[in-house]
């Protein structure tokens, strides 16, 4: 059905991810070349400061504690879904999953809201540890579990008959050393470079809760003093550990595949009594911690119905741009990655390479990847045409490809070849195969690419702040910006809006959680 | 039972029953076998066969009865002993080959349990390996050897640390009946050498095994149609 020869359609397909993806990365680096050469930037470099390293090192322990807590949250939680089965699980693993689409700036607000001095757990200003290194390791901890959540407990899954065999052989400590070798290697390295690079990157929380890390300090370069080089600079380690982590995670991601060559999963135990009842307190507890807290301090920081109404009559202009950007960007967006998911399934050879190229716009920080834009699009004979317009906004989502495109990939590797293969041996039409064979059958995997990428993109800051143009400000930017003027009232109830919103969204899609998590 | 005969009982299943969500898949099983015996466990799908030989590996709890391996009570409703206290070997239907292991590493993954000494163990698994004709694949990783070849290393390692009982859970449900012929006769050779108590089940009947099989079929959870084979 397909040729090994490249087609003029993957022509083009390569064409735009390198001009749309690579482009604004390479653009920013290359530019810093000329300097370099001149030796202009080494003079009075912010590379000869050590608070600049101390930052880095501050944004690296940061993101491995954040790594360490996300893993002892997640693996407990994740071992009793894997084992047992009981009433209501299904609500419990969707209300679990929750935290990870609610935007972290608008996690680390409600946080900020419920321990500052005016909140409802309130803390005098000098006990306050929300804003500081604490309540980023909170902050991203709650945001960022469920996707540890999610690989611990694929992999407990997965894993089971392996784990089962080594208990034949192994007495329990030494099994499970090896069982945990296991786990890590074939299962949760992908999740765990994930939280990583995710708090590396980010520079809105940190930002909210007041700590100075390697990524505010990108920001305030280029956001504050304009200073693209040195933004650029300080962008260089970002970059070589992007790549580093890109091409590690692709690899894994290929090499998972042996490991669920399996053709049965086995059952769960059923639970009652005492256990039950234990089980049950845990969940009602911890996610009124996770969820009900922040949401509480929205909702009391809102003070009055008329504020969270008016919030939106003001702002109105705001939520129209964030949902028109956010629908467009998740259709261009999830085409793209379908296209590209049709190109690797019949030519493998270039998954790692496609996953190398689309990581990457992920793994350098927004900051940065804002500047590339800029720096490709903000070209005179372009007129407007990108650069000023609301294509800027769009093309800063395409950092959330990799979502779709690997949300739609696990989806049809799962498909047999032979479907589209007796398919096109009888219509010859490659169009109709897809809509009417294809689609069909990964139409939960679609489904659940768009739902999450319109989510990411609906909530963008990072990038947007700095490439939205004059008088097309998106929900994000405007609650970013009024958190600086002191009107907390309406930043609450902005907040408010956007996880109900959110929430909004994310239920529909509790069926396809519950149909990975509960099979 | 004379005393004799009491001694040499391997497997010994009194009233087993066994249930997932309610669906009883084992009710009230009793069965035997004696030392160094072939038993073949025919069955559909569902049938139980499964569940049966997780049950004697110590990887399900059961719901009733009592399980002894060579006289030794192993498994009641509140008591069991750890799987790999049984000294059970189980080749599994998916085989479950650990990925991140070479072929002999796999081998010398379980072999360890019974010899401590680098070189005498190094000396035992290429003795296993080739007794299962796949010494010649030693240093490659499970997903770079064919389905056959998987098999044999499955059957090895299930061997390896010289286990008293060999659980096989239709272990040639995905090669051709040449392969399959091929790989049983020299798994009959081990078993004789090492007089390894085994279970083999499957779904078909069994009669492209020649070998002395005491011949069971499981439906709906029982043990029936006993039968000496040729």
């Amino acid at each position: 059905m397909h040729s090994q020869r490249i087609s003029k359609f993957e022509i083009a397909i390569i064409f735009l991810l390198l001009l749309l993806v690579v482009a604004p990365i390479l653009a920013v680096f290359l530019d810093l070349i000329n300097p370099l050469i001149r030796q202009d930037i080494s003079k009075d470099s912010f590379l000869t400061e050590t608070r600049i390293y101390k930052l880095f090192a501050k944004s690296l322990y940061l993101s491995f504690a954040v790594l360490i807590s996300c893993t002892i949250i997640a693996f407990p939680i994740a071992w009793l879904f894997s084992k047992y089965s009981f009433p209501f699980k299904g609500i419990f693993a969707t209300l679990t999953v929750v935290p990870l689409f609610i935007p972290p700036y608008i996690s680390a607000i409600s946080w900020m809201y419920a321990f500052d001095s005016q909140g409802w757990l309130g803390f005098p200003d000098s006990f306050n540890f929300i804003s500081g290194f604490g309540g980023n390791l909170l902050v991203f901890s709650f945001w960022l579990f469920p996707l540890m959540f999610l690989f611990f407990h694929n992999a407990l899954l997965i894993g089971k008959p392996y784990y089962e065999t080594v208990s034949l052989y192994r007495r329990f400590w030494p099994g499970i050393r090896f069982k945990m070798t296991l786990m890590v290697k074939y299962g949760v390295i992908p999740g765990m470079i994930l939280t990583f690079v995710l708090v590396f990157v980010n520079f809105s929380v940190p930002g909210v809760l007041q700590l100075n890390v390697y990524p505010t300090e990108i920001f305030a370069q280029f956001g504050a003093f304009y200073d693209q080089e040195q933004a650029a600079l300080l962008s260089l380690p970002n970059l070589i550990i992007a790549i580093f982590l890109a091409v590690f995670i692709s690899k894994h991601f290929h090499r998972q595949s042996r490991f669920g060559l399996l053709n049965h999963l086995p059952g769960f135990q059923t639970v009652s009594g005492f256990k039950l009842i234990a089980i049950y307190t845990f969940f009602i507890a911890f996610l009124l911690a996770v969820i009900g807290i922040p949401i509480l301090s929205l909702v009391l920081r809102t003070e009055s119905f008329s504020t969270f109404i008016q919030a939106i009559a003001d702002t109105y202009m705001q939520w129209i741009n964030s949902l028109l950007f956010a629908l467009a960007g998740t259709l261009v967006i999830c085409l793209m990655a379908f296209l590209l998911v049709w190109h690797v399934r019949h030519k493998p050879g270039l998954q790692i390479l496609s996953m190398i190229i689309l990581l990457l716009p992920m793994f350098v920080s927004g900051g940065l990847y804002a500047i590339g834009l800029i720096q490709v699009w903000n070209q005179s004979f372009l007129g407007g045409f990108v650069y000023g317009s609301s294509l800027m906004v769009i093309l800063s989502y395409f950092r959330f490809m990799p979502i779709a495109f690997f949300l739609i990939l696990i989806g049809i590797s799962k498909l047999p070849k032979r479907f589209e293969e007796i398919a096109y041996l009888s219509t010859g039409n490659k169009l109709a195969v897809i809509s009417k064979i294809v689609l069909p059958q990964i139409k939960n995997s679609v489904f659940g690419a768009l739902s999450i990428t319109f989510i990411f993109c609906f909530a963008e800051l990072d990038t947007v702040v700095l490439t939205y143009p004059p008088g097309m400000e998106t929900i994000p930017v405007r609650i970013f910006a009024l958190l600086h003027y002191g009107t907390h009232q309406t930043v609450a109830a902005l907040c408010l809006w956007q996880v109900i919103i959110i929430i909004a969204i994310v239920l529909p899609l509790s069926g396809l959680i519950n149909q990975k998590l509960l099979k | 039972m004379t005393l004799d005969m009491a001694n040499n009982i391997a497997i010994n299943i009194q009233g087993l029953y066994k249930s997932f969500n309610e669906q009883l898949v084992l009710r009230n099983l009793s069965f035997e076998a004696v030392k160094g015996s072939l038993i073949h466990i025919s069955g559909s799908s569902g049938s139980g066969k499964t569940t049966l030989l997780r049950c004697l590996a110590g990887l399900e709890k059961i719901d009733g009865g009592e399980i002894s391996l060579f006289d030794d009570k192993v498994q009641s409703k509140n008591y069991s002993v750890p799987p790999v206290k049984r000294k059970i070997g189980m080749v599994f239907q998916d085989l479950i080959l650990f990925p991140h292991l070479t072929v002999f590493q796999n081998i010398d993954f379980v072999s360890k349990a019974i010899f401590r000494e680098k070189k005498e163990r190094k000396n035992w698994n290429l003795q296993i390996l080739q007794q299962m004709r796949i010494d010649h694949k030693a240093e490659k990783y499970p997903h770079e050897i064919s389905g056959g070849e998987q098999q044999r290393v499955a059957i090895a390692r299930a061997v390896a640390h010289r286990p008293k009982i060999l659980l096989l859970d239709e272990p040639f449900s995905h090669l051709d009946d040449v392969l399959r012929y091929e790989i049983f006769k020299d798994l009959m050779s081990l078993l004789k050498q090492q007089n390894i108590t085994t279970i083999f089940i499957s779904h078909e009947n069994a009669n492209l095994y020649q070998d002395k099989f005491i011949r069971y079929e499981m439906i709906e959870g029982k043990l029936l149609n006993r039968s000496i084979g040729n």
